[in-house]
């Protein structure tokens, strides 16, 4: 006897379906990196935002291409210098000449105002311009002339720094780098990946791209189906004491945050490991969340919202040892 | 922790009253184990926080712990409805067995604190008794040894001996020393005199020792002559002086008389016989001098008769000593002293054998000197065990020195010579003098600099901590404080 199911768990595999075929589509195109492709779904289907830390050529604009490809939304892409102004983003009002000879200001929309927007080398452009950007992020509008502009939903920024060269470079600051759902680093292939890379690349045909989500309301519903997961206090407690532990100043500081950090988490870390647990559950097949999720999101979500102090960046501790000590020690 | 805790308040309590009961313990092992389980009892884990343990033991992502929360709920979504079946579906699948392995109970390990604890007090208990039951044991053996010394010097001190008046004058300071010094290195030279006593004594019983059967058989070897037989009532009578007169003035009358002859061979066999037998100190005596003299000579029997005649004065003269020291009995006595020093020497188990173990008998106990000297191994060199350089020979260990790494200290011998030193010469060839100076720090002093840095470093530091330093410059900044601090 087969039970019939219920709508929210059709809902439920649904998102579990799109979520996989997805992921099998970057994979024709994106060799390896899979913690990234997992991490930059998980952040698309959160509502969230990616910051991508990784030397150039490994991806990354292939990565972001594919996936505005495979759902069927609108692409933009900005590359990031320091003569780069607001304008450039947000767009401008400029003077139109109508059919009757008027002229008027009208709104000429910038490369923001798209579903998925990869902003390359972000740190390269001025804290101008990263403002105008990181607000449009966070609150889905853009305010030119006094008008505001809404960004249609889904919106996903893609944003991606060089290690390396830092020379002529705005870092982030901390309060925007709390815009940012995950911080993934991607990591240079191995040689394996490397082959595949490189026959694949070097190939007369390239590999076809289905599409996979043909309406952008498609991710709204399954966005508004990650949200129901539910889980216990004692999970989304446990979310609050890892973010607490990052807080030197806190009684649940670790011996580790409590000599190497300067700033500990915001709010939008718990936040943020919530959501990302979530859709690991479902991933996994449950529909409550575990702390093992919130676990396997910590590094991702935390990693950007931590400041170290002048002792943990004179030793040369990241960020990530602080964390993983925090796991360890819960 | 807390049950060696309350082992340890328990035995504080107890202390000075009881020092280790079986019953005691059991008690105390029992209160323990009441108090942990109503510990247990008392912080026993709500059904929730069971859920979690379960949950982290097993590995079920939570499962435990979300249907017990969702079911309590009194509206649950459709979503944690859907939850909740599946924990349950789970955990109805779940196999249970691979959870309930027998693990080696997490605070057990602790219990080894009040076991251990019991197992000193018993031990403690022990050895006290012991060591209280051997210093009985001790004080009494002890008296028991005064009593025996005095005993023997009481004995020797009757006796007219100015001999064994000395012995029992050295037989008091002895035992005075043994007593002072409780077998050190005094005890040890005090046993040593014991033994030189023993010996003594020895030496005295065997010059005594002509026995009356050696006596017996002399005479019956002098009846069988005509002419002897005057000389053998006598012995036969105790008068071994007037028979060795009686056998003298015989040799002077009867020169020549083949009966005499007769006499001398009868009591040379008996001789050789008692000889053989290691009977007495006569028959040894003539039978080492006759056999030395048993080549055919002609007048052989009447010299074995006249060294006959001179040892039965000899064992006279002895007589006459043994009459001035109370006869048998002052050699019984002797005996007896002999028995007791060699008891005390190596304890009551020696004392029933009493024989000399110098001797080679098996059934003697052997003799124990305790010497700080370096003792040698069996089968090696004296010489090896007080460590003399090349002792060992065709040893291939010997390399010509000791093995202490230091050296064994030498005695030097008073005749050495002087050591001798050889002044060489000089060639006559050129050569070629050069100085290098060392590059390390040029030989200058960097107390001024380290007291400049170390009055300097808390200034640095304190600025060096600010946060308006650039993020990127405090590396470089800490790094450069580093490499210019003075080197230890």
């Amino acid at each position: 006897m087969t039970t019939v199911p219920s709508p929210i768990e059709s809902e439920v595999a649904l998102f579990k379906t799109t979520f996989l075929r997805i992921r099998e589509e970057l994979g024709k195109m994106i060799v390896g990196q899979q913690e990234i492709i997992d991490g930059v779904l998980t952040a698309f289907f959160a509502g969230g935002h990616v910051l991508l830390e990784g030397v150039p050529g490994l991806g990354k604009t292939m990565l972001v291409r594919t996936l505005a490809e495979v759902i069927d939304l609108k692409f933009s892409r900005v590359q990031f210098t320091p003569d780069l102004m607001p304008a450039d983003i947000v767009g401008t009002n400029i003077i139109m000449e109508d059919q009757s000879g008027q002229k008027e200001f009208r709104f000429q929309a910038g490369p923001i105002f798209a579903n998925i927007l990869l902003a390359d080398e972000i740190n390269r452009a001025t804290p101008k311009t990263q403002s105008a950007l990181l607000e449009a992020m966070q609150e889905h509008h853009v305010t030119v002339g006094g008008t505001k502009h809404v960004i249609e939903e889904p919106f996903l920024v893609l944003a991606t720094q060089n290690p390396l060269e830092m020379e002529g470079t705005y870092p982030l600051p901390e309060a925007q780098l709390d815009r940012f759902f995950f911080k993934l680093k991607v990591l240079y292939p191995s040689a394996d990946e490397l082959h595949s890379i490189v026959g694949r690349t070097t190939s007369e045909t390239a590999p076809a791209i289905e599409k996979i989500v043909r309406h952008r309301e498609e991710i709204i519903q399954l966005r508004k189906v990650v949200r129901q997961v539910p889980l216990t206090k004692e999970v989304q407690s446990r979310a609050i004491d890892i973010v607490l532990a990052t807080h030197p100043d806190t009684a649940q500081a670790s011996p580790l945050a409590k000599k190497y950090v300067r700033y500990g988490a915001s709010p939008r870390g718990a936040q943020t490991l919530i959501l990302a647990g979530k859709i690991f559950a479902l991933l996994d097949n449950r529909y409550h969340v575990a702390r093992a999720d919130i676990d396997k999101a910590a590094l991702a979500a935390l990693r950007h919202r931590i400041i170290l102090n002048f002792e943990g960046e004179a030793e040369g501790r990241t960020s990530d040892e602080i964390i993983s000590g925090i796991l360890a020690a819960n | 922790m807390r049950g060696g805790a309350l082992v340890v308040a328990a035995v504080n309590a107890a202390r000075g009253t009881v020092l280790f009961n079986a019953w005691l313990a059991a008690g105390v092992l029992l209160l323990a184990l009441v108090s942990a389980v109503a510990w247990t009892w008392l912080g026993r884990p709500t059904l929730e926080r069971t859920a979690i343990y379960v949950d982290a033991t097993a590995g079920t992502r939570d499962r435990f712990l979300t249907a017990y929360v969702f079911s309590r709920s009194a509206t649950p979504t459709p979503l944690e409805i859907v939850a909740m079946r599946e924990c349950a579906d789970f955990i109805a699948a779940f196999d249970v067995k691979a959870c309930t392995r027998f693990r080696f109970p997490r605070l057990l390990p602790w219990l080894v604190v009040p076991v251990t604890a019991l197992c000193f007090l018993a031990l403690h208990a022990n050895m006290a008794r012991k060591s209280s039951g051997e210093g009985v044991a001790a004080n009494a053996e002890d008296d028991q040894r005064k009593k025996e010394f005095e005993k023997i010097a009481q004995t020797l001190d009757r006796a007219k001996s100015d001999d064994l008046k000395k012995i029992a004058d050295e037989i008091r300071k002895s035992e005075k020393r043994m007593d002072a010094s409780k077998l050190d290195e005094s005890g040890k030279a005090a046993l040593k005199e014991m033994s030189s006593l023993e010996s003594m004594i020895q030496e005295m019983l065997k010059a005594q020792k002509s026995s009356p059967e050696e006596m017996a058989a002399l005479a019956e070897a002098l009846k069988q002559s005509e002419i002897t037989r005057e000389a053998a009532s006598a012995l036969e009578n105790g008068k071994p002086d007037e028979a060795a007169a009686k056998l003298e003035k015989l040799l002077r009358q009867q020169q020549g008389n083949p009966q005499l002859d007769k006499a001398a061979q009868a009591v040379q066999q008996a001789l050789a016989q008692l000889a053989e037998n290691q009977k007495g100190a006569i028959s040894r005596e003539l039978q080492q001098s006759s056999a030395s003299g048993a080549d055919g000579q002609k007048n052989a029997c009447s010299q074995a008769l006249q060294r006959l005649a001179e040892a039965l004065r000899k064992a006279a003269g002895n007589a006459q000593q043994q009459n001035d020291t109370a006869g048998s009995k002052s050699q019984e006595t002797m005996r007896g002293i002999l028995a007791e020093l060699q008891a005390m020497k190596y304890g009551s188990q020696g004392s029933q054998a009493g024989s000399d173990s110098r001797q080679g008998d098996a059934s003697a106990p052997k003799m124990i000197m305790q010497s700080t000297a370096p003792q040698p191994a069996q089968g090696q060199s004296p010489l090896v065990a007080t460590g003399v350089p090349g002792a060992t020979h065709g040893d291939h260990d010997d390399t010509g020195t000791t093995k202490d790494p230091l050296g064994q200290q030498q005695q030097k011998s008073e005749g050495a010579p002087p050591p001798v030193q050889l002044n060489g010469m000089s060639g006559e060839g050129q050569s070629l003098h050069d100085f290098m100076t060392a590059s390390g720090d040029h030989s200058q002093s960097s107390l001024q600099y380290r007291q400049l840095y170390n009055s300097m470093l808390p200034a640095a530091e304190e600025a060096v901590m600010q946060e308006n330093i650039p993020l990127g410059s405090r590396f470089y900044i800490k790094r450069y404080f580093e490499n210019i601090r003075p080197k230890e």
